[in-house]
């Protein structure tokens, strides 16, 4: 049983209105020993305009996870006195009103845990699930929420949101919340217990602490013994020197929805014989700035010789939560220099054989060779394609996508005059491409970022390292204003279609 | 006004002075195999994939830090 289905004994239900004279700086004061991450979880459910808050206490005969996390203790602290646990709930109503389907904003569950027994209690936000305040509309794309039922005094309930942990210090420690909040994510289960990573990580708190952290050996331990791919990249300054931008790398995770782990080097002046301390954070999602100068002036005034934009130079701040401040936070883009970075996980429900950096690049070679090879069609938009194409100024954006998501997707896409791509087309591809595959878009500049829209897309397979020298074996399929092509029996087959304007560019619903 | 921008500039204003003529004739027409001669990969995109790859490679058993 876990904190969200454990029964509560009621504590307290608090009038949270600020008329009402409720303050959180107070509440936490009084209770929870001035908390900083349990006020900033209340002031995220003031900006969701909670009324109330209801106090549960949970105990160990009635939550088996609390039990187990305290036996963990146990063995690790010999001095360890017990733990308790309170599960605060938000609400739009006022204490004790019924609920409405819309009153029930979110959950924490914080945790004291005596570990001797003349030290204070030390206390941490066991786990926490709010909705994110900024959505799709104010330019905030976090892909990996989730939905969960948690069982409160009032009844039971649902919420939407990306489960954020924080560490005690003792028996998990930030690459433990950090990869709990990702797994969260991914796993059919929607969460991941701290036993079942340290028993994958061989972690028994006796010959094997937490002490010193976790190391990357043993975070991918854990992402293999639950099933998770994973891509990792490295950069240790004067031994493994990452030769690209880590940032680009970055986003090719998020954007296809899925989470990544970012771990840093934090600036320590004397560091031991180890090194100096290191943080790892999850990331969850990207905001987007359709006003960005950078793209523009990176390429105008500072020497960029790339041959077209990735989407991801209008990205203004990675979304994340961080276990040391709490949930939803955000990094502006270039906070991070590559001095301090040290580390990528980037998960992926399924293996991907092709990095969306090196499968962006293919498929720039591609789009170009047709525009070399087709300059003009004779209808406008596919030929200020071609012009953008080959002026090297195409926006590209890839996404690694279902093949169920990319055809509802097609067959959903119109342009401007409500034109809507060949059927028996659609019917082809849906008979011949795989499950998954790296869908690039292209668009142009106030296209993509304003209209959010393309003149099509490419299709490139991810099942299969790419070949060497470099062939149009990858190539599924691609649609671009009045043109569709795609791979039959290992020929490739070219034809003209009625539909030859821009259309939206693919967007993930969000639950 | 950056080369590439004036490039494009030029380009989409002879486009938009010779309105192309659209061509219904090519609507319906049987698809057609491409040579794939068609495509050639640029030696730099080739570089770069080799330098990922091996960077990769060489990275991909290492463990440094604690977190």
């Amino acid at each position: 049983m876990d904190f969200r289905g454990a029964p509560g004994i009621f504590v307290d239900w608090h009038d949270t209105r600020v008329e009402a004279g409720f303050s959180n700086f107070l509440f936490v004061d009084q209770n929870y020993r001035s908390h900083p991450v349990l006020r900033r979880i209340l002031s995220l459910a003031r900006k969701h305009d909670y009324k109330s808050l209801l106090v549960e206490e949970i105990r160990e005969g009635d939550c088996s996870l609390l039990a187990e996390e305290n036996a963990a203790l146990a063995i690790r602290c010999p001095g360890f006195q017990g733990g308790t646990a309170h599960r605060l709930s938000f609400w739009r109503c006022p204490p004790g009103a019924p609920a409405g389907p819309q009153d029930f904003i979110g959950y924490a569950v914080f945790k004291m845990d005596k570990l001797d027994a003349h030290a204070a209690p030390e206390g941490h936000v066991y786990e926490a699930v709010l909705p994110p305040v900024r959505l799709t509309e104010h330019n905030n794309y976090i892909r990996c929420i989730r939905g969960y039922s948690v069982r409160t005094d009032a009844g039971p309930q649902t919420v939407s949101g990306v489960l954020y942990a924080q560490q005690n210090g003792q028996t998990f420690v930030c690459a433990h919340v950090a990869l709990r909040t990702a797994l969260a994510c991914l796993l059919p289960d929607g969460d991941v217990t701290y036993s079942r990573m340290n028993a994958l990580a061989g972690i028994d708190h006796v010959t094997n602490t937490v002490e010193r952290g976790l190391e990357p050996v043993a975070m991918e331990a854990i992402l293999t013994g639950v099933g998770i791919c994973f891509e990792k990249i490295v950069h240790e300054p004067k031994k493994f020197d990452l030769p690209t931008e880590f940032q680009r790398d970055l986003y090719g995770f998020i954007e296809s929805g899925d989470p990544a782990l970012l771990g840093f080097a934090l600036d320590d002046p004397n560091p031991g014989p180890q090194g100096g301390s290191r943080h790892i954070v999850p990331i969850i999602g990207h905001t987007f700035n359709d006003d960005a100068w950078v793209p523009d002036a990176q390429r105008a005034y500072f020497d960029n010789q790339l041959s077209y934009f990735s989407s991801e130079s209008w990205l203004s701040s990675y979304v994340l939560h961080d276990d040391n401040f709490g949930p939803y936070y955000c990094l502006p883009r270039h906070f991070l220099k590559k001095d301090n970075f040290r580390l990528i996980l980037g998960m992926r429900k399924h293996p991907v054989m092709v990095s969306a950096t090196e499968i962006e690049a293919v498929a720039l070679d591609f789009l170009r060779a047709v525009a070399v090879h087709h300059p003009k069609l004779g209808q406008i938009w596919y030929d200020r394609f071609s012009i953008f194409a080959r002026s090297g100024l195409l926006v590209l954006r890839s996404l690694l996508i279902e093949k169920k998501n990319y055809l509802d997707h097609l067959s959903a896409c119109r342009t401007r005059d409500e034109v809507s791509v060949e059927a028996d087309w659609v019917s082809e591809l849906e008979k011949a491409l795989p499950e998954r595959f790296w869908m690039i878009e292209a668009s142009a500049q106030e296209l993509f970022t304003v209209s959010r829209r393309k003149f099509g897309e490419i299709l490139l397979d991810c099942s299969k390292p790419l070949p060497k020298p470099l062939d149009p074996s990858p190539l599924l399929a691609m649609r671009l204003p009045g043109m569709l092509w795609h791979s039959e029996a290992g020929q490739l087959k070219m034809r003209t279609s009625a539909q030859q304007g821009h259309t939206p560019i693919y967007s993930a619903l969000q639950p | 006004m950056t080369y590439a921008t004036q490039q494009l500039t030029q380009a989409l204003q002879e486009l938009t002075s010779n309105a192309p003529a659209f061509q219904a004739s090519r609507i319906g027409r049987p698809a057609e195999t491409v040579d794939p001669q068609t495509f050639e990969f640029s030696a730099e995109i080739e570089t770069f994939l080799e330098s990922k790859r091996a960077y990769s490679e060489r990275t991909r058993d290492v463990s440094f830090g604690s977190y």
